[in-house]
């Protein structure tokens, strides 16, 4: 199969069906459309429409690029911020990190991981080359951040990331989900009390509570699918 | 679809995911225990559970906020300026933002300043008729912008001119938008002129530009702060057809 003729369906399933020793995320068994939510589903067309203008005039691939980046720089950036803690510094790494992934884009292969995964593997090296820069015995500032190896991944940064993750998507779940699950991450309200609260059946509370648990992991996941 | 169909449908009968998910939130639940502690779906489902709200419970939640859009022109400029060596290209081709201008912008930016000069001529000349249009680009927004226009070549008496018809435009703030046309490899760029938002601005095209290799109508955003130089701030684009 192209690259070009891959669908959005194909992608999930791809995702899917793939197996990868390393992955940090323990994937249990479900139902297979039930945590796709149509954003996920707008990504996935994002992906395909990405991949297909790879192969076309490089103006189409341009354009595209652009999409990308509307739809993943605040993600990228906002990692890079908590990592960085400077603004300047993480419109730095973000510029790199797009530069870097326009300069590669060919390698990026949707059968192998997802988008927003092969971006923030990209941001997860260009912080800890950033990191490295820092930490160099040639600069004046003592940092507390200990020097890496090159090319090695940094569980820190990992861990930026699901906490940016999170935090944004918590921030989407609207209404009445994210109120929902504000009031039971942070209040610590039983099911029970939260229906209360709201006026609402406790049954649609139940569900929301699940489905947003598992819209959050799924979040996750994809974030995590590096190639 | 029930939940046996939904964990494999061997076996006894799996917990509610409901269920699964409040006791995951730390609820007392009424849940089969002796099946859960027995069913690997089922344990590993709650840990997984448990995993995202112990995490949910570290943070804020707060939208992803999005990067200036200075961040966006680099990356855009050093796509358009690395797009003849992009396959070989490696990290250490990224230079930081401030030192983005390449010499030949500035060089090609000069022929501008001598080329702008010649506005007023065509400008001011009177009853110019209606000239064909040659080749038109529809310009589209960079991120961060809404700008949007249309730019035609016409044949004049006078030679060609750019007609450039934009939407509207993000406040000058001390600056002006400057009119470019841009080599399809990006190895040149020319200006036109200034421009202003909504009126039909004809910008003279310099005798013996090959129109077809300067294809990119580009209009950026520049300050009244002499350099003379393309500042590496797009606001539109789009490229000439015949």
């Amino acid at each position: 199969m192209s690259l070009a003729s891959v669908t959005a369906i194909d992608l999930h399933q791809h995702r899917r069906g793939g197996k990868r020793v390393s992955d940090p995320v323990v994937r249990p068994i479900r139902s297979a459309t039930s945590d796709l939510t149509p954003e996920h589903t707008a990504d996935a067309a994002l992906t395909q429409r990405f991949v297909a203008s790879l192969a076309q005039d490089q103006r189409y691939a341009h354009d595209m690029f652009a999409e990308v980046y509307q739809r993943w720089s605040a993600l990228v950036y906002s990692v890079a911020r908590h990592a960085m803690r400077d603004d300047h510094e993480a419109s730095e790494v973000t510029q790199r990190v797009f530069i870097s992934a326009w300069q590669s884009r060919d390698g990026f292969n949707p059968a192998a991981g997802s988008l927003p995964g092969w971006l923030l593997g990209i941001t997860r090296r260009r912080i800890a080359d950033r990191w490295r820069e820092r930490s160099r015995p040639t600069s004046n500032t003592t940092d507390e951040v200990p020097e890496t190896a090159e090319g090695t991944e940094d569980p820190r940064v990992s861990q930026i990331i699901d906490q940016v993750v999170l935090a944004d998507e918590l921030a989407r779940l609207g209404h009445p989900p994210g109120d929902i699950m504000r009031l039971a991450f942070y209040d610590d309200l039983t099911h029970v009390e939260i229906a209360e609260r709201l006026s609402l059946p406790i049954g649609t509370v139940k569900s929301h509570i699940r489905r947003s648990l598992t819209r959050l992991r799924t979040r996750l996941e994809v974030t995590h699918d590096e190639q | 679809m029930s939940n046996n169909d939904m964990f494999g449908g061997s076996g006894s009968l799996h917990c509610d995911p409901t269920d699964l998910a409040l006791l995951s939130l730390g609820e007392e639940v009424d849940i089969d225990t002796e099946h859960l502690d027995s069913c690997a779906d089922c344990t590993r489902e709650t840990a997984s559970l448990r995993r995202i709200a112990r995490l949910s419970r570290q943070v804020t939640p707060q939208a992803a906020t999005s990067p200036p859009t200075s961040v966006w022109t680099a990356i855009a400029q050093e796509m358009t300026s690395n797009s003849a060596t992009i396959s070989s290209a490696t990290d250490s081709n990224v230079i930081p933002m401030r030192q983005r201008k390449a010499p030949w912008i500035a060089v090609a930016a000069a022929v501008g300043v001598i080329v702008g000069s010649l506005v007023g001529v065509v400008a001011t000349a009177e009853n110019i008729a209606p000239a064909p249009v040659v080749a038109q680009a529809s310009l589209t927004p960079f991120p961060g912008f809404t700008t949007t226009g249309v730019a035609n070549v016409m044949a004049t008496d006078n030679g060609d001119v750019l007609a450039v018809d934009l939407s509207d435009l993000p406040p000058a703030n001390d600056g002006y938008f400057e009119v470019w046309l841009i080599a399809e490899d990006a190895t040149s760029m020319i200006s036109l002129g200034a421009v202003n938002a909504g009126q039909n601005t004809q910008l003279p095209i310099p005798a013996g530009l090959a129109l077809d290799r300067y294809r990119l109508v580009d209009v950026s955003a520049e300050k009244f702060d002499g350099d003379v130089s393309h500042s590496a701030i797009s606001v539109v684009r789009g490229e000439l057809s015949v």
